[in-house]
């Protein structure tokens, strides 16, 4: 290493910030030999600023921990990122939801399913006062605005004459309130999250279409493409039966679902 | 004396000037100064470093190569966190959870390493630390740490310091046995502290450790995509015809990591997402 000039003196003595935006993040996954699972934020399902406190996070951890497979959550602010990942660096695992994967990305994915969730269309009561609905038939929403997380798979949506507008999930909620977008598609629980983090006093003008939207499943899976992956998902599949047979997993999901 | 030729032809002049219409729309994204958030993070982004740093200097070079107008405003972390709808500089993943951006361009990256002073071991250390990273007392910065739960739990303690200075003088005098820093930043505290001595500071680098910094360009930008394609091309250039190769050299001297173009390609497909709407 050469010598620094007189700028660079002056620069160490400045390096007295605590964080900066080009600076270090120290994490499990950098220091330690723990692998990634990867995901996107879904609260109340999961929360990657809030790990032990949400439904999947708390499965996960439980059988992690019980059946000592080195890894941890890591949260990525988009799906396309925890696909990146997952098909292209080979990452241990990732969480499932809304990867929207083909059979020939799942070829090499062990899919553990751990629960089903329920998705409904949403609107905004004050912006449509005569109501939506789609009744089974994307087109009758034709011309609106449908507002979905960055990476969704919207093809139907685009068919159907609906306009799409990509967004994080933290902001789609205030989207339909400030009309930036007609409709939003997401599981009941996360749209009740949302609402009562963000509108918690107009909890009535947030509708759900009566006919629902599908079933979000929600899954762990991991890569046979990683040294430790076949390993480590026999290990979950057994932790997960442990923890199901143990009553633990019912109590988690009760805590968070109903 | 007879008039030009040109200004006997009504037509031509009238064609002339619908082509000047058409394009001045072009000419107003390169006359618009894009001004592009950062926060003190030297040697990368600092007012006070020739051409603001390292960043700084790709951008001006970019900016140059494909005419655009770039301004670094320099404000503190949290007034650009709050901030959800201007351009930033810097690792992505500090700003993508409270803003949705227009488009993301990576045009840098730094690495984090594990530093230790070997006088104060008597065997060279190896990455296989991180197997039982329990034995070391770790030095970092003041704030960095994320999830100290699992560290907790896994028996590793850190030692935190407010300045980089306080953490390679501890890791000197053995108070510490180890700090982790980001590599360019470590070399030039290692450099200013200790000239004669750099040769004892040993460097472990980490390997899921390279992240990206970029330019982000909000959604709220104006001509966000035809900006985002002249940075982008800007940097292709500057790529192709050595002077980014000369700009990195400035400040890691003959330590450009051998892998960095390819780093920035990764980068460069992680954070494609503007072509998904």
């Amino acid at each position: 290493m050469k010598h620094v000039n007189l700028y660079f003196i002056l620069l160490a003595l400045l390096l007295s910030s605590t964080a900066n935006a080009t600076g270090p993040r120290v994490s499990p996954s950098l220091i330690s030999t723990a692998s990634d699972i990867y995901t996107i934020k879904l609260p109340p399902f999961v929360d990657p600023g809030n790990q032990y406190a949400c439904y999947l996070g708390e499965v996960v951890y439980s059988v992690l921990h019980e059946q000592k497979i080195d890894a941890v959550l890591t949260g990525l602010p988009l799906q396309s990122m925890v696909k990146y990942y997952l098909l292209n660096d080979n990452a241990l695992g990732a969480l499932s939801p809304y990867l929207h994967l083909t059979v020939s990305q799942k070829k090499d994915l062990i899919i553990i399913p751990i629960d089903t969730v329920n998705e409904s269309y949403y609107y905004y009561k004050p912006n449509h006062p005569d109501g939506l609905a789609w009744k089974g038939k994307l087109k009758r929403l034709s011309g609106l605005r449908f507002g979905t997380i960055k990476g969704d798979v919207v093809e139907k949506y685009k068919q159907a004459g609906i306009k799409i507008k990509l967004s994080r999930i933290d902001v789609l909620i205030k989207k339909l309130v400030v009309n930036e977008v007609d409709f939003v598609r997401l599981p009941d629980l996360t749209v009740a999250w949302y609402v009562g983090k963000q509108f918690a006093d107009q909890k009535d003008n947030f509708i759900k279409m009566p006919t629902p939207a599908g079933n979000l499943p929600l899954a762990i899976m991991f890569n046979k493409k990683h040294p430790q992956g076949q390993i480590n998902a026999d290990k979950f599949k057994q932790g997960l039966d442990k923890l199901k047979s143990g009553g633990q997993f019912q109590q988690i999901q009760l805590q968070y679902i109903n | 004396m007879s008039a030009h030729p040109i200004y006997k032809n009504g037509t031509l002049m009238l064609r002339l000037f619908y082509m000047l219409i058409l394009l001045l729309p072009s000419f107003a994204v390169y006359a618009e100064e894009i001004i592009l958030d950062a926060n003190e993070s030297p040697p990368f982004w600092s007012k006070d470093l020739p051409h603001q740093g390292l960043g700084g200097e790709i951008i001006q070079a970019i900016s140059q190569q494909s005419g655009l107008k770039s301004r670094i405003n320099f404000l503190p972390l949290k007034r650009l966190r709050d901030n959800s709808k201007n351009n930033d500089l810097g690792n992505p993943l500090f700003y993508m959870a409270n803003q949705d951006f227009s488009a993301i361009i990576p045009i840098a990256s730094y690495r984090v390493s594990f530093f230790y002073y070997q006088p104060n071991h008597t065997k060279t250390i190896t990455l296989d630390l991180l197997q039982n990273l329990q034995k070391y007392n770790i030095g970092v910065l003041e704030g960095t740490l994320t999830k100290h739960s699992y560290f907790a739990e896994q028996d590793i303690s850190f030692e935190t310091s407010y300045s980089q200075t306080s953490l390679f003088k501890k890791l000197k005098h053995g108070r510490i046995d180890l700090v982790l820093a980001i590599d360019l930043v470590a070399i030039n505290t290692i450099n200013q502290l200790f000239p004669e001595q750099t040769e004892k500071f040993k460097q472990l680098k980490l390997p899921n450790s390279i992240s990206p910094i970029a330019i982000m360009i909000a959604e709220e930008q104006s001509n966000a995509e035809n900006i985002a394609s002249q940075y982008r091309q800007g940097l292709k250039q500057i790529i192709a015809n050595g002077q980014y190769l000369q700009i990195l050299k400035k400040h890691y001297y003959s330590y450009i990591p051998k892998d960095w173009l390819s780093n920035l390609e990764r980068f460069k497909q992680l954070y494609a997402f503007d072509s998904y709407e």
